[in-house]
Protein backbone atom coordinates (compact mmCIF):
# COMPACT_ATOMS: atom_id res chain seq x y z
CA UNK A 1 0.00 0.00 0.00
CA UNK A 2 2.76 2.30 0.85
CA UNK A 3 4.49 1.79 -2.19
CA UNK A 4 1.19 2.51 -4.27
CA UNK A 5 1.17 5.76 -2.27
CA UNK A 6 4.45 6.83 -3.06
CA UNK A 7 4.40 6.03 -7.55
CA UNK A 8 1.10 8.19 -7.06
CA UNK A 9 2.34 10.89 -5.05
CA UNK A 10 5.93 10.68 -7.44
CA UNK A 11 3.64 11.12 -10.69
CA UNK A 12 1.90 13.88 -9.03
CA UNK A 13 5.39 15.86 -8.24
CA UNK A 14 6.89 14.54 -11.67
CA UNK A 15 4.38 15.69 -13.61
CA UNK A 16 3.58 19.08 -11.84
CA UNK A 17 7.07 20.40 -10.48
CA UNK A 18 9.38 18.62 -12.61
CA UNK A 19 10.75 21.53 -14.91
CA UNK A 20 12.04 19.47 -18.32
CA UNK A 21 11.82 22.50 -20.37
CA UNK A 22 9.46 23.63 -23.05
CA UNK A 23 6.92 23.74 -20.87
CA UNK A 24 6.14 27.50 -20.85
CA UNK A 25 3.67 29.33 -22.55
CA UNK A 26 3.51 29.21 -26.18
CA UNK A 27 5.12 32.10 -27.88
CA UNK A 28 5.16 33.34 -31.25
CA UNK A 29 7.87 35.34 -31.29
CA UNK A 30 9.63 34.06 -34.54
CA UNK A 31 10.70 30.16 -35.35
CA UNK A 32 14.34 30.74 -36.09
CA UNK A 33 17.14 31.19 -33.70
CA UNK A 34 19.57 34.27 -33.72
CA UNK A 35 22.44 32.01 -34.92
CA UNK A 36 24.45 35.07 -36.60
CA UNK A 37 26.46 37.13 -33.99
CA UNK A 38 25.96 40.59 -33.72
CA UNK A 39 28.09 43.25 -34.71
CA UNK A 40 29.22 43.92 -38.59
CA UNK A 41 32.28 41.87 -39.13
CA UNK A 42 31.31 38.05 -40.41
CA UNK A 43 33.26 37.02 -42.89
CA UNK A 44 31.32 37.37 -46.82
CA UNK A 45 32.20 33.80 -47.51
CA UNK A 46 29.73 32.13 -44.58
CA UNK A 47 26.79 34.40 -46.07
CA UNK A 48 24.74 35.81 -48.33
CA UNK A 49 24.18 39.13 -47.47
CA UNK A 50 23.25 42.54 -48.32
CA UNK A 51 25.45 45.74 -48.63
CA UNK A 52 24.94 49.50 -48.46
CA UNK A 53 27.86 51.45 -48.40
CA UNK A 54 29.91 50.22 -45.56
CA UNK A 55 27.31 48.61 -43.53
CA UNK A 56 26.97 44.90 -44.42
CA UNK A 57 23.04 43.48 -43.31
CA UNK A 58 22.82 39.43 -42.22
CA UNK A 59 20.19 37.78 -42.15
CA UNK A 60 19.43 37.27 -37.93
CA UNK A 61 21.18 40.57 -37.59
CA UNK A 62 19.71 42.91 -34.36
CA UNK A 63 18.15 45.56 -36.48
CA UNK A 64 18.95 48.51 -33.83
CA UNK A 65 22.55 48.76 -35.28
CA UNK A 66 21.36 48.16 -38.43
CA UNK A 67 19.04 50.96 -38.33
CA UNK A 68 21.08 53.69 -37.14
CA UNK A 69 23.72 53.03 -39.72
CA UNK A 70 20.66 53.22 -41.98
CA UNK A 71 19.70 56.68 -40.65
CA UNK A 72 15.96 57.89 -41.19
CA UNK A 73 13.70 55.41 -43.86
CA UNK A 74 11.71 56.92 -46.25
CA UNK A 75 8.68 55.17 -44.70
CA UNK A 76 8.00 52.60 -42.15
CA UNK A 77 4.96 49.86 -42.10
CA UNK A 78 3.89 48.25 -38.32
CA UNK A 79 2.40 44.88 -38.69
CA UNK A 80 1.35 43.68 -35.17
CA UNK A 81 1.10 40.14 -34.47
CA UNK A 82 -2.82 38.61 -34.59
CA UNK A 83 -2.05 37.39 -31.04
CA UNK A 84 0.88 37.62 -29.59
CA UNK A 85 3.34 40.56 -28.91
CA UNK A 86 5.44 41.30 -31.63
CA UNK A 87 5.50 43.45 -34.29
CA UNK A 88 7.13 42.97 -37.95
CA UNK A 89 8.41 46.05 -39.31
CA UNK A 90 9.31 47.12 -42.72
CA UNK A 91 11.30 50.03 -43.25
CA UNK A 92 11.77 51.59 -46.91
CA UNK A 93 14.89 53.01 -47.80
CA UNK A 94 15.77 54.36 -51.55
CA UNK A 95 16.14 51.32 -53.65
CA UNK A 96 15.50 48.15 -50.82
CA UNK A 97 13.25 47.33 -47.95
CA UNK A 98 14.46 46.18 -44.72
CA UNK A 99 12.12 43.83 -42.61
CA UNK A 100 12.47 43.19 -38.99
CA UNK A 101 10.53 41.41 -36.33
CA UNK A 102 10.90 41.10 -32.44
CA UNK A 103 11.97 38.44 -30.82
CA UNK A 104 12.82 38.32 -26.63
CA UNK A 105 12.22 41.74 -27.07
CA UNK A 106 14.57 42.92 -29.36
CA UNK A 107 14.27 43.63 -33.37
CA UNK A 108 15.78 41.48 -35.67
CA UNK A 109 16.78 41.17 -39.66
CA UNK A 110 14.13 39.08 -41.12
CA UNK A 111 15.04 40.64 -44.91
CA UNK A 112 15.85 42.55 -47.50
CA UNK A 113 13.70 43.14 -50.53
CA UNK A 114 15.63 45.45 -53.48
CA UNK A 115 12.93 47.49 -55.43
CA UNK A 116 15.22 48.75 -58.23
CA UNK A 117 18.05 48.97 -59.86
CA UNK A 118 19.84 52.06 -58.02
CA UNK A 119 20.99 48.78 -55.65
CA UNK A 120 22.26 45.44 -56.11
CA UNK A 121 23.59 42.46 -54.52
CA UNK A 122 27.57 41.72 -53.67
CA UNK A 123 27.45 39.37 -56.63
CA UNK A 124 26.46 42.25 -59.07
CA UNK A 125 23.05 41.53 -60.12
CA UNK A 126 20.09 43.88 -59.77
CA UNK A 127 16.85 44.63 -60.49
CA UNK A 128 16.53 44.12 -64.35
CA UNK A 129 19.67 42.13 -64.65
CA UNK A 130 19.29 39.67 -67.21
CA UNK A 131 19.42 35.67 -66.72
CA UNK A 132 22.59 35.25 -68.51
CA UNK A 133 24.70 37.52 -65.65
CA UNK A 134 22.13 35.67 -62.67
CA UNK A 135 23.70 32.15 -63.53
CA UNK A 136 26.74 33.71 -64.20
CA UNK A 137 27.08 35.49 -60.42
CA UNK A 138 24.80 32.24 -58.64
CA UNK A 139 24.08 29.26 -60.97
CA UNK A 140 22.02 27.95 -63.59
CA UNK A 141 18.02 28.51 -63.30
CA UNK A 142 16.57 24.77 -63.15
CA UNK A 143 14.41 23.91 -66.59
CA UNK A 144 12.03 26.10 -67.19
CA UNK A 145 12.17 27.81 -63.81
CA UNK A 146 11.80 31.86 -63.50
CA UNK A 147 13.26 31.70 -60.39
CA UNK A 148 16.22 30.59 -58.42
CA UNK A 149 16.63 29.83 -54.06
CA UNK A 150 19.96 30.26 -53.40
CA UNK A 151 21.28 29.18 -49.74
CA UNK A 152 24.50 30.19 -47.83
CA UNK A 153 25.17 30.46 -44.17
CA UNK A 154 22.06 31.60 -42.78
CA UNK A 155 20.31 33.47 -45.48
CA UNK A 156 18.66 32.17 -48.44
CA UNK A 157 18.12 34.65 -51.99
CA UNK A 158 15.35 34.64 -53.95
CA UNK A 159 16.09 36.15 -57.18
CA UNK A 160 12.77 36.03 -59.47
CA UNK A 161 12.67 36.58 -63.68
CA UNK A 162 10.04 38.17 -65.63
CA UNK A 163 10.34 38.50 -68.91
CA UNK A 164 13.93 37.48 -68.66
CA UNK A 165 15.02 40.14 -66.45
CA UNK A 166 15.44 40.11 -62.81
CA UNK A 167 12.09 41.60 -60.85
CA UNK A 168 12.67 40.63 -57.63
CA UNK A 169 16.13 39.84 -55.50
CA UNK A 170 14.91 39.34 -51.82
CA UNK A 171 17.05 38.07 -49.06
CA UNK A 172 15.42 36.16 -46.24
CA UNK A 173 16.78 33.50 -42.90
CA UNK A 174 17.66 29.91 -44.40
CA UNK A 175 14.80 28.26 -43.06
CA UNK A 176 16.43 25.18 -42.38
CA UNK A 177 18.80 26.71 -39.89
CA UNK B 1 -9.35 -6.50 0.76
CA UNK B 2 -12.17 -4.63 0.11
CA UNK B 3 -10.43 -1.67 2.66
CA UNK B 4 -7.73 -1.91 0.65
CA UNK B 5 -9.38 -1.91 -2.92
CA UNK B 6 -11.39 1.08 -1.32
CA UNK B 7 -8.06 2.99 -0.39
CA UNK B 8 -6.38 2.49 -3.49
CA UNK B 9 -9.15 3.95 -5.60
CA UNK B 10 -9.91 6.92 -2.98
CA UNK B 11 -6.02 7.56 -3.42
CA UNK B 12 -5.94 7.25 -7.32
CA UNK B 13 -9.82 9.62 -6.81
CA UNK B 14 -7.40 12.22 -4.76
CA UNK B 15 -4.27 11.85 -6.83
CA UNK B 16 -6.93 12.78 -10.38
CA UNK B 17 -8.65 15.31 -8.84
CA UNK B 18 -4.75 16.71 -8.19
CA UNK B 19 -3.49 16.74 -10.72
CA UNK B 20 -6.77 18.58 -12.96
CA UNK B 21 -6.23 21.46 -10.04
CA UNK B 22 -2.83 21.79 -11.54
CA UNK B 23 -3.76 21.47 -15.10
CA UNK B 24 -6.59 24.16 -14.01
CA UNK B 25 -4.26 26.07 -12.73
CA UNK B 26 -1.02 26.05 -15.28
CA UNK B 27 -3.00 26.54 -18.22
CA UNK B 28 -2.84 29.65 -20.13
CA UNK B 29 -5.74 31.50 -19.16
CA UNK B 30 -5.85 34.42 -21.90
CA UNK B 31 -7.42 36.96 -19.70
CA UNK B 32 -4.89 40.03 -19.85
CA UNK B 33 -2.87 38.43 -22.45
CA UNK B 34 -3.26 36.94 -25.83
CA UNK B 35 -6.91 37.34 -25.60
CA UNK B 36 -8.09 35.90 -28.56
CA UNK B 37 -7.19 32.47 -26.92
CA UNK B 38 -10.21 32.38 -25.20
CA UNK B 39 -12.46 32.67 -28.67
CA UNK B 40 -12.65 28.92 -29.55
CA UNK B 41 -13.64 27.95 -26.33
CA UNK B 42 -17.07 30.90 -26.56
CA UNK B 43 -18.57 29.29 -29.53
CA UNK B 44 -20.29 26.61 -27.49
CA UNK B 45 -22.25 28.85 -24.98
CA UNK B 46 -23.58 30.64 -28.27
CA UNK B 47 -24.22 27.62 -30.37
CA UNK B 48 -27.91 26.01 -31.26
CA UNK B 49 -29.48 28.58 -33.29
CA UNK B 50 -26.95 30.53 -35.71
CA UNK B 51 -28.06 30.80 -39.34
CA UNK B 52 -24.65 31.69 -40.90
CA UNK B 53 -21.05 30.64 -39.41
CA UNK B 54 -18.21 32.70 -40.60
CA UNK B 55 -14.60 30.97 -40.21
CA UNK B 56 -11.10 31.60 -41.05
CA UNK B 57 -8.74 34.06 -39.22
CA UNK B 58 -8.36 37.90 -37.79
CA UNK B 59 -9.76 38.95 -40.92
CA UNK B 60 -13.23 37.25 -39.79
CA UNK B 61 -13.06 37.64 -36.13
CA UNK B 62 -11.99 41.41 -36.54
CA UNK B 63 -13.78 42.31 -39.82
CA UNK B 64 -17.61 41.52 -39.30
CA UNK B 65 -20.36 41.91 -36.16
CA UNK B 66 -22.65 39.20 -35.90
CA UNK B 67 -24.67 41.50 -33.38
CA UNK B 68 -24.84 44.33 -36.68
CA UNK B 69 -26.36 41.36 -38.83
CA UNK B 70 -28.76 40.88 -35.97
CA UNK B 71 -30.05 44.36 -35.57
CA UNK B 72 -30.09 45.24 -39.11
CA UNK B 73 -31.51 41.82 -40.94
CA UNK B 74 -32.17 39.59 -38.05
CA UNK B 75 -29.76 37.42 -38.87
CA UNK B 76 -28.80 34.62 -36.40
CA UNK B 77 -24.59 34.49 -37.12
CA UNK B 78 -21.48 33.10 -35.54
CA UNK B 79 -17.83 33.58 -35.47
CA UNK B 80 -15.35 30.73 -35.46
CA UNK B 81 -12.21 32.58 -36.33
CA UNK B 82 -8.93 32.26 -34.74
CA UNK B 83 -5.55 33.46 -35.13
CA UNK B 84 -3.88 32.53 -38.10
CA UNK B 85 -6.22 29.96 -38.39
CA UNK B 86 -5.23 27.61 -41.21
CA UNK B 87 -8.08 26.26 -43.71
CA UNK B 88 -7.76 22.70 -42.55
CA UNK B 89 -8.69 24.67 -38.50
CA UNK B 90 -11.76 26.17 -40.71
CA UNK B 91 -12.77 23.04 -41.87
CA UNK B 92 -12.92 21.07 -37.93
CA UNK B 93 -14.49 24.44 -37.17
CA UNK B 94 -17.46 23.33 -39.03
CA UNK B 95 -17.30 19.63 -38.57
CA UNK B 96 -17.35 20.85 -34.89
CA UNK B 97 -20.10 23.16 -35.61
CA UNK B 98 -22.37 20.45 -37.34
CA UNK B 99 -22.22 18.72 -33.75
CA UNK B 100 -24.58 21.37 -32.62
CA UNK B 101 -26.32 23.27 -35.08
CA UNK B 102 -26.72 23.15 -38.98
CA UNK B 103 -26.47 26.74 -40.25
CA UNK B 104 -27.39 27.55 -43.76
CA UNK B 105 -24.50 29.18 -44.97
CA UNK B 106 -20.79 29.09 -44.07
CA UNK B 107 -18.48 31.85 -44.86
CA UNK B 108 -14.81 30.74 -45.23
CA UNK B 109 -12.73 33.80 -45.87
CA UNK B 110 -9.61 32.52 -48.35
CA UNK B 111 -6.74 34.64 -46.63
CA UNK B 112 -5.43 30.98 -45.34
CA UNK B 113 -5.28 29.70 -47.99
CA UNK B 114 -1.81 30.35 -49.31
CA UNK B 115 -0.36 28.89 -45.37
CA UNK B 116 0.08 24.94 -46.30
CA UNK B 117 1.68 24.16 -43.47
CA UNK B 118 0.99 24.36 -39.34
CA UNK B 119 2.23 28.02 -38.42
CA UNK B 120 3.29 27.60 -35.07
CA UNK B 121 2.11 25.80 -32.01
CA UNK B 122 1.42 28.67 -30.39
CA UNK B 123 -1.30 29.59 -33.11
CA UNK B 124 -2.69 26.06 -32.68
CA UNK B 125 -3.15 25.97 -29.44
CA UNK B 126 -5.20 29.19 -29.40
CA UNK B 127 -7.37 27.29 -32.52
CA UNK B 128 -7.56 24.09 -30.45
CA UNK B 129 -7.42 24.43 -27.04
CA UNK B 130 -10.45 25.63 -26.59
CA UNK B 131 -12.57 23.52 -28.77
CA UNK B 132 -14.40 20.89 -26.74
CA UNK B 133 -13.26 17.51 -26.67
CA UNK B 134 -14.79 15.02 -29.69
CA UNK B 135 -12.90 12.77 -32.30
CA UNK B 136 -13.28 16.33 -34.54
CA UNK B 137 -10.87 17.57 -32.27
CA UNK B 138 -8.75 14.75 -32.37
CA UNK B 139 -8.74 14.85 -35.79
CA UNK B 140 -8.52 18.72 -36.14
CA UNK B 141 -4.92 18.40 -33.61
CA UNK B 142 -3.58 15.64 -36.01
CA UNK B 143 -4.22 17.46 -38.93
CA UNK B 144 -2.55 20.80 -36.85
CA UNK B 145 0.66 19.68 -34.97
CA UNK B 146 4.00 20.91 -35.82
CA UNK B 147 6.68 18.27 -35.68
CA UNK B 148 7.45 19.20 -32.30
CA UNK B 149 4.15 18.52 -31.29
CA UNK B 150 2.07 15.45 -29.42
CA UNK B 151 -1.39 14.78 -29.12
CA UNK B 152 -0.53 13.47 -25.82
CA UNK B 153 0.26 17.42 -24.82
CA UNK B 154 -3.39 18.34 -26.21
CA UNK B 155 -5.10 15.36 -24.02
CA UNK B 156 -3.13 16.46 -21.22
CA UNK B 157 -2.08 19.71 -21.18
CA UNK B 158 -0.76 19.48 -17.90
CA UNK B 159 2.59 18.21 -19.85
CA UNK B 160 2.64 20.98 -22.30
CA UNK B 161 2.31 23.70 -19.08
CA UNK B 162 3.42 22.17 -16.02
CA UNK B 163 6.57 24.61 -15.87
CA UNK B 164 4.82 27.34 -16.23
CA UNK B 165 5.28 28.22 -12.00
CA UNK B 166 7.34 30.64 -12.65
CA UNK B 167 4.93 32.73 -14.72
CA UNK B 168 2.03 32.08 -12.47
CA UNK B 169 -0.28 35.53 -12.21
CA UNK B 170 -3.44 36.73 -10.44
CA UNK B 171 -5.62 35.41 -13.50
CA UNK B 172 -4.11 32.20 -13.09
CA UNK B 173 -5.79 31.28 -10.04
CA UNK B 174 -9.09 33.77 -10.67
CA UNK B 175 -9.41 32.38 -13.61
CA UNK B 176 -9.05 28.48 -12.86
CA UNK B 177 -12.93 27.23 -13.69
CA UNK B 178 -13.80 30.13 -15.39
CA UNK B 179 -13.17 32.73 -17.96
CA UNK B 180 -14.08 36.15 -19.04
CA UNK B 181 -15.89 36.46 -21.93
CA UNK B 182 -13.76 38.46 -24.94
CA UNK B 183 -16.13 38.33 -28.17
CA UNK B 184 -19.70 39.46 -29.54
CA UNK B 185 -20.63 35.86 -31.18
CA UNK B 186 -16.45 35.25 -31.94
CA UNK B 187 -16.54 39.40 -33.13
CA UNK B 188 -13.24 40.57 -31.49
CA UNK B 189 -14.31 44.47 -30.65
CA UNK B 190 -11.68 47.25 -31.24
CA UNK B 191 -12.92 51.27 -31.23
CA UNK B 192 -9.78 53.10 -32.25
CA UNK B 193 -8.10 54.28 -35.46
CA UNK B 194 -4.94 53.96 -37.04
CA UNK B 195 -5.80 55.01 -40.42
CA UNK B 196 -3.54 53.63 -43.19
CA UNK B 197 -1.29 56.03 -44.48
CA UNK B 198 1.03 54.05 -47.17
CA UNK B 199 1.10 50.58 -47.48
CA UNK B 200 4.37 48.66 -47.60
CA UNK B 201 5.37 47.44 -51.44
CA UNK B 202 3.90 43.64 -51.63
CA UNK B 203 6.95 41.02 -51.93
CA UNK B 204 6.69 38.81 -54.88
CA UNK B 205 6.70 35.38 -54.86
CA UNK B 206 8.35 32.73 -56.67
CA UNK B 207 4.90 30.44 -57.18
CA UNK B 208 1.59 32.06 -56.39
CA UNK B 209 -0.27 28.44 -57.08
CA UNK B 210 -1.87 27.55 -53.97
CA UNK B 211 -0.69 24.26 -52.92
CA UNK B 212 -2.72 20.87 -53.41
CA UNK B 213 -3.22 20.59 -49.54
CA UNK B 214 -5.35 23.39 -49.50
CA UNK B 215 -7.10 22.58 -52.66
CA UNK B 216 -7.36 18.98 -50.92
CA UNK B 217 -9.11 21.10 -47.57
CA UNK B 218 -11.50 23.73 -49.69
CA UNK B 219 -12.47 20.58 -51.78
CA UNK B 220 -13.15 18.74 -48.30
CA UNK B 221 -14.83 21.88 -46.97
CA UNK B 222 -17.07 22.01 -50.17
CA UNK B 223 -18.08 18.41 -50.00
CA UNK B 224 -19.21 18.96 -46.11
CA UNK B 225 -21.49 21.79 -46.51
CA UNK B 226 -22.85 19.94 -50.03
CA UNK B 227 -23.54 16.92 -47.74
CA UNK B 228 -25.26 19.15 -45.40
CA UNK B 229 -27.38 21.68 -47.36
CA UNK B 230 -25.32 24.20 -46.52
CA UNK B 231 -24.01 27.06 -48.80
CA UNK B 232 -20.50 27.58 -48.89
CA UNK B 233 -20.07 31.32 -49.36
CA UNK B 234 -16.25 32.12 -50.07
CA UNK B 235 -14.91 35.71 -49.17
CA UNK B 236 -11.49 37.63 -48.92
CA UNK B 237 -12.33 40.33 -45.98
CA UNK B 238 -11.23 43.65 -46.29
CA UNK B 239 -8.10 43.69 -44.78
CA UNK B 240 -5.80 45.54 -46.76
CA UNK B 241 -2.40 44.17 -45.70
CA UNK B 242 -0.71 41.94 -45.84
CA UNK B 243 -1.34 41.80 -49.79
CA UNK B 244 -3.96 39.87 -51.58
CA UNK B 245 -2.20 38.94 -55.14
CA UNK B 246 -4.51 39.42 -57.94
CA UNK B 247 -2.82 35.72 -59.00
CA UNK B 248 -4.33 34.46 -55.75
CA UNK B 249 -7.79 36.02 -56.36
CA UNK B 250 -7.76 34.12 -59.50
CA UNK B 251 -7.34 30.89 -58.57
CA UNK B 252 -10.50 31.36 -55.91
CA UNK B 253 -12.94 33.05 -58.69
CA UNK B 254 -11.98 30.43 -61.28
CA UNK B 255 -12.92 27.91 -58.35
CA UNK B 256 -15.63 29.67 -57.39
CA UNK B 257 -16.67 29.58 -60.87
CA UNK B 258 -16.26 26.21 -61.70
CA UNK B 259 -18.24 24.59 -58.32
CA UNK B 260 -20.56 27.04 -58.49
CA UNK B 261 -19.46 28.89 -55.33
CA UNK B 262 -20.17 32.76 -54.55
CA UNK B 263 -16.57 34.68 -53.94
CA UNK B 264 -16.70 37.90 -52.79
CA UNK B 265 -14.01 39.98 -52.61
CA UNK B 266 -14.27 42.72 -50.00
CA UNK B 267 -11.19 44.70 -51.39
CA UNK B 268 -13.15 45.07 -54.97
CA UNK B 269 -16.22 46.56 -53.02
CA UNK B 270 -14.86 49.82 -51.40
CA UNK B 271 -17.32 51.93 -52.65
CA UNK B 272 -20.61 49.57 -51.72
CA UNK B 273 -19.28 48.70 -48.02
CA UNK B 274 -18.69 52.63 -47.36
CA UNK B 275 -15.20 51.23 -46.00
CA UNK B 276 -12.50 54.13 -45.35
CA UNK B 277 -9.36 53.22 -44.96
CA UNK B 278 -8.29 56.46 -42.77
CA UNK B 279 -11.11 55.88 -40.51
CA UNK B 280 -12.46 52.37 -40.20
CA UNK B 281 -9.15 50.22 -38.99
CA UNK B 282 -7.32 50.34 -35.70
CA UNK B 283 -4.03 48.95 -37.23
CA UNK B 284 -3.39 50.55 -40.50
CA UNK B 285 -5.22 48.59 -42.32
CA UNK B 286 -4.53 45.16 -41.07
CA UNK B 287 -8.36 44.47 -38.99
CA UNK B 288 -11.28 46.87 -39.31
CA UNK B 289 -12.24 48.73 -36.01
CA UNK B 290 -15.83 48.60 -35.01
CA UNK B 291 -17.19 51.49 -37.19
CA UNK B 292 -15.57 48.74 -40.34
CA UNK B 293 -16.73 46.17 -39.15
CA UNK B 294 -20.56 46.99 -38.74
CA UNK B 295 -19.99 48.82 -42.47
CA UNK B 296 -19.13 45.13 -43.78
CA UNK B 297 -22.00 43.38 -41.82
CA UNK B 298 -24.33 46.14 -43.19
CA UNK B 299 -23.46 45.36 -46.85
CA UNK B 300 -22.43 41.56 -46.89
CA UNK B 301 -26.15 41.35 -44.81
CA UNK B 302 -27.86 42.49 -48.08
CA UNK B 303 -26.18 39.32 -49.49
CA UNK B 304 -26.72 37.22 -46.79
CA UNK B 305 -30.62 37.84 -46.10
CA UNK B 306 -31.25 36.38 -49.62
CA UNK B 307 -29.24 33.23 -49.11
CA UNK B 308 -31.74 30.03 -48.86
CA UNK B 309 -32.76 29.56 -45.26
CA UNK B 310 -31.84 32.87 -43.81
CA UNK B 311 -34.62 34.49 -42.43
CA UNK B 312 -35.13 37.50 -40.44
CA UNK B 313 -35.60 35.95 -37.01
CA UNK B 314 -36.20 39.30 -35.06
CA UNK B 315 -40.37 38.05 -34.55
CA UNK B 316 -38.77 35.19 -32.69
CA UNK B 317 -39.54 36.24 -29.10
CA UNK B 318 -36.65 34.00 -27.26
CA UNK B 319 -34.30 34.71 -29.99
CA UNK B 320 -34.59 38.45 -29.40
CA UNK B 321 -34.13 38.75 -25.45
CA UNK B 322 -30.99 36.23 -26.35
CA UNK B 323 -29.65 38.90 -28.93
CA UNK B 324 -30.67 41.46 -26.40
CA UNK B 325 -28.26 40.53 -23.44
CA UNK B 326 -25.89 40.11 -26.36
CA UNK B 327 -26.36 43.48 -27.46
CA UNK B 328 -26.17 44.99 -24.12
CA UNK B 329 -22.64 43.69 -23.57
CA UNK B 330 -21.55 44.98 -26.90
CA UNK B 331 -22.98 48.21 -25.82
CA UNK B 332 -21.42 48.05 -22.62
CA UNK B 333 -17.55 47.17 -24.46
CA UNK B 334 -18.05 49.87 -26.87
CA UNK B 335 -19.19 52.32 -24.03
CA UNK B 336 -15.86 50.99 -22.14
CA UNK B 337 -13.57 51.40 -25.11
CA UNK B 338 -14.67 54.77 -26.35
CA UNK B 339 -14.35 55.86 -22.52
CA UNK B 340 -10.35 54.52 -22.36
CA UNK B 341 -9.85 55.82 -25.71
CA UNK B 342 -11.24 59.34 -24.31
CA UNK B 343 -9.26 58.92 -21.11
CA UNK B 344 -6.07 57.80 -21.85
CA UNK B 345 -5.79 58.09 -25.48
CA UNK B 346 -5.37 54.56 -26.52
CA UNK B 347 -7.51 51.09 -26.46
CA UNK B 348 -5.74 49.32 -23.48
CA UNK B 349 -8.05 46.57 -22.72
CA UNK B 350 -10.82 45.03 -24.81
CA UNK B 351 -13.62 44.92 -22.00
Amino acid sequence: MKRTIAILLALVLVLGLAACGGGNAPANNGSKENTAPSGNDKSSAEDYYFQKGDLKIHMQDPAAPVLEKLGQAKSSYEAPSCAFDGMDVIYSYPGFDLMTYVKDGQGIVSGVVLRDDTVETIEGICIGSDKAAVEKAYGKFADGANNMKVVKGSCELLVILTDGAVSSIQYTPNAAK
Amino acid sequence: MKKKVFKIILLAAIVIATLGLLQALLVPKYIEENEEGVLAGEYYANAGSNDVLFVGDCEVYSNFSPITLWQEYGITSIIRGTPSQTIWQSYYMIEDTLRYETPKVVVYNVFSMQYDKPQSEAYNRLALDGMKWSKVKYNAIKASMTDEETVTSYVFPLLRFHSRWSELRGEDFKYMFRSLQLSHNGYVMRVDTKPVTELPQPVPRADYSFSETDWYWLNKMKDLCTAKGIKLVLIKSGSCYPHWFDEWDKQIVDYAEKNKLTYINFLQHQSETGIDYTKDTFDAGLHLNLSGAEKSSRWFGTFLKDMPGVTDRRDDKGLTNLWNAKIDFYEAMKASQYKQLEETGKVTSYR
